[in-house]
């Protein structure tokens, strides 16, 4: 998996993809979705933790969107820690999303090359 | 809303160049954009802004478009699409993530006993975070003082030392179950933490968590979240990201015209922020989101409405099919904010028992502790709190016919909640109710040999968030030191530090 942005990957047909979520300051509460179709939860509740296998023909993308739900009774401090990995290659652990973020729901696209 | 003249400097603008202009980027404008469009590209720009100003590179900060950008293509799709169903996004609302309703068993201010307290009842909340209460008036004393309480936990210090992650907030829940504060009698004229030392410390308190655990980082409360709230986020999640697949993965020719204007986009955006340096923070957000709106109409709303690009026919019912799950799903998650403020009340409504010492220093009189036992539970239609409790002075005066005892006795109140007219405006705002207290108590005071009878009402309004004001009136039978029956109103404020602190983000965005 190589990135292009931190929201937009490369990935090979075949490769898994596994994005894993740390809840700091708040609770593991996350939803996600990819192109359609409800990614489960493979993390367990302390480490929301999403694969998915990729199927798409070269050219087209994995649309996946990552919903991290924060409450009021949250600090303004509280935030999701990404990590994306490639069964290919590549790790990458600098997306963030905060509570003081105004998108709690990123999109990530993994684009098969 | 112009649209600022920026340079076309990268050379992705030979890329784009294919479905369109710099200066037509410039010129075209949006002109009523549905509202599920214009907010995303709105909060896309608000969060482009935030990251600029935590010191990222302009470039790299432009990138966040990305989170949003594939969103906004689809909402733009949708409005341009000819026939009724695709504009469904026309009577979609901004979305709304969900937020918690306000919780009100955290004890804020003083213990009743404390100078300025307005609280007859103690509850058995702990706050996990340094809360502030500020309060006048006085309830049990003969003195109006103005007393500033402190509450902490030592989870918060543990916190300094490892990560606040949910295995953590499990592994050391224990610390969590303890939490104390101080009290500092105000005398001066500014209330401020900054002016208070220790010879203004009225009293401190420590308190012990026995049963029961309202705290939303619970295992329990993220299952019941599971069962109820996330099966309806899932719901918009799926249509949204479908809605994306279907038309992006469905029209190459689309697809290639978006990803060619996001990569020019971000460079205007980019440049942009390098150039309006001292620009007000919600002009520049308003200026991005112009620039969005207006790259999407040009690449997006125009070929399709203009039929440049076109889609096919399984695209266009995949758009439309995905576009009426949203519709949907936006309609639920209304009934979801209800299902959310459900299980918070069930949350809230969970018994706990809390054991509590506090020592009160001599402001006026002997210094003397006491140890109260405080239960709070849900009895419908009202939350009922009772209090059990025992005081002893530390060095009895026999001048004042004082014992070691003090004195012992009980306190029971009911509350309930009506409407609250004060509406909320902004995300992070709630609408928390107007509770309603009536609360008796009875004790015998050793020194008088007599037993005291006080009754009181509360009514506290939140007036904003983290705002609230407690009014009350209040019946004694004798005071401590007085015996003559009295009737006395109270009024103060309590300040909820973690909700003003979100509530200043959100103004600012920072």
């Amino acid at each position: 998996m190589k990135r292009k942005t931190k929201f937009r990957y490369d990935v090979s047909r075949g490769e898994t993809v596994t994005i894993k979520v740390t809840p700091i300051e708040t609770g593991a509460r996350v939803t996600a979705s990819d192109s359609g179709e409800t990614l489960e939860n493979s993390g367990g509740p302390d480490a929301p933790t999403f694969e998915l296998e990729v199927d798409q023909v070269p050219g087209n993308s994995h649309f996946v969107i990552v919903e991290c739900s924060f409450l009021d009774e949250d600090p303004n401090t509280a935030h999701f820690d990404f990590e994306l990995r490639g069964s290919k290659g590549g790790v990458f652990k600098d997306v963030v999303v905060r509570k003081t973020n105004q998108i709690w729901d990123p999109e990530f696209r993994f684009t098969v090359s | 809303m112009a649209i600022p003249r920026v340079s076309c400097r990268t050379p992705l603008l030979l890329m784009a160049g294919l479905v369109l202009t710099c200066s037509a980027v410039r010129a075209q404008e949006y002109e009523n954009p549905p509202e599920v469009l214009r907010d995303a590209a709105s909060r896309g720009a608000a969060d482009i802004l935030s990251e600029l100003e935590r010191g990222t590179q302009a470039a790299e900060a432009a990138e966040l478009l990305d989170q949003v950008w594939n969103r906004l293509v689809f909402y733009t799709v949708a409005d341009a699409l000819p026939g009724d169903d695709p504009h469904e996004v026309r009577g979609l609302q901004a979305y709304r993530y969900l937020a918690e309703l306000g919780r009100t068993d955290k004890q804020l201010g003083a213990t009743s006993s404390g100078p300025g307290s307005t609280s007859l009842a103690e509850k058995p909340g702990i706050p996990e975070l340094l809360a502030l209460a500020l309060e006048h008036g006085a309830i049990e004393q003969s003195v109006n003082g103005t007393g500033l309480t402190l509450s902490t936990s030592p989870y918060a210090f543990v916190r300094l030392l490892e990560p606040d992650n949910a295995a953590n907030f499990e592994q050391y829940g224990l610390w969590r179950r303890i939490g104390g504060s101080v009290t500092f009698d105000m005398r001066t004229e500014d209330p401020t933490v900054a002016n208070v030392d220790i010879n203004q410390v009225a009293e401190w308190s420590v308190r012990v968590r026995v049963i029961g655990d309202r705290s939303t980082r619970t295992k329990k409360f993220t299952q019941r979240w599971s069962e109820v709230v996330q099966p309806k986020i899932q719901a918009r999640l799926n249509a949204l990201s479908g809605g994306i697949s279907k038309a992006l993965n469905g029209s190459p020719e689309l697809r290639d015209a978006a990803d060619a204007s996001s990569e020019v986009l971000k460079g205007q955006i980019a440049g942009y922020l390098e150039s309006s340096d001292g620009v007000p923070r919600e002009q520049r957000i308003e200026t991005i989101t112009a620039m969005t709106l207006s790259a999407l109409k040009t690449t997006v709303f125009d070929p399709i409405s203009e039929s440049r690009i076109a889609l096919s026919e399984e695209t266009f019912r995949g758009i439309t099919v995905a576009m009426s799950g949203l519709v949907k799903a936006h309609q639920d998650l209304f009934s979801a904010q209800q299902d959310l403020g459900g299980i918070l009340d069930e949350l809230n409504r969970s018994p706990l028992l809390t054991v509590a010492f506090t020592h009160h220093t001599k402001v006026q009189g002997s210094a003397f502790s006491d140890a109260k036992l405080l239960f709070e539970t849900h009895v419908a239609p009202f939350d009922a709190v009772v209090n059990g409790f025992i005081s002893w002075y530390d060095h009895p005066d026999p001048a004042f016919n004082q014992e070691s005892v003090r004195d012992f006795g009980g306190t029971v109140e009911l509350a309930g909640s009506v409407k609250n007219p004060f509406g909320r405006s902004r995300k992070l705002d709630v609408v928390e109710p107007i509770l309603i207290s009536a609360t008796y108590q009875l004790s015998r005071l050793e020194e008088a040999n007599d037993a005291i009878h006080i009754a009181q009402v509360k009514v506290s309004i939140p007036v904003t968030t983290g705002v609230t004001l407690p009014l009350s009136v209040t019946y004694a039978s004798r005071t401590d030191l007085i015996d003559e029956d009295e009737v006395r109103g109270n009024f103060g404020f309590s300040l909820d530090l973690d909700k003003l602190y979100a509530l200043a983000h959100a103004f600012t965005g920072l």
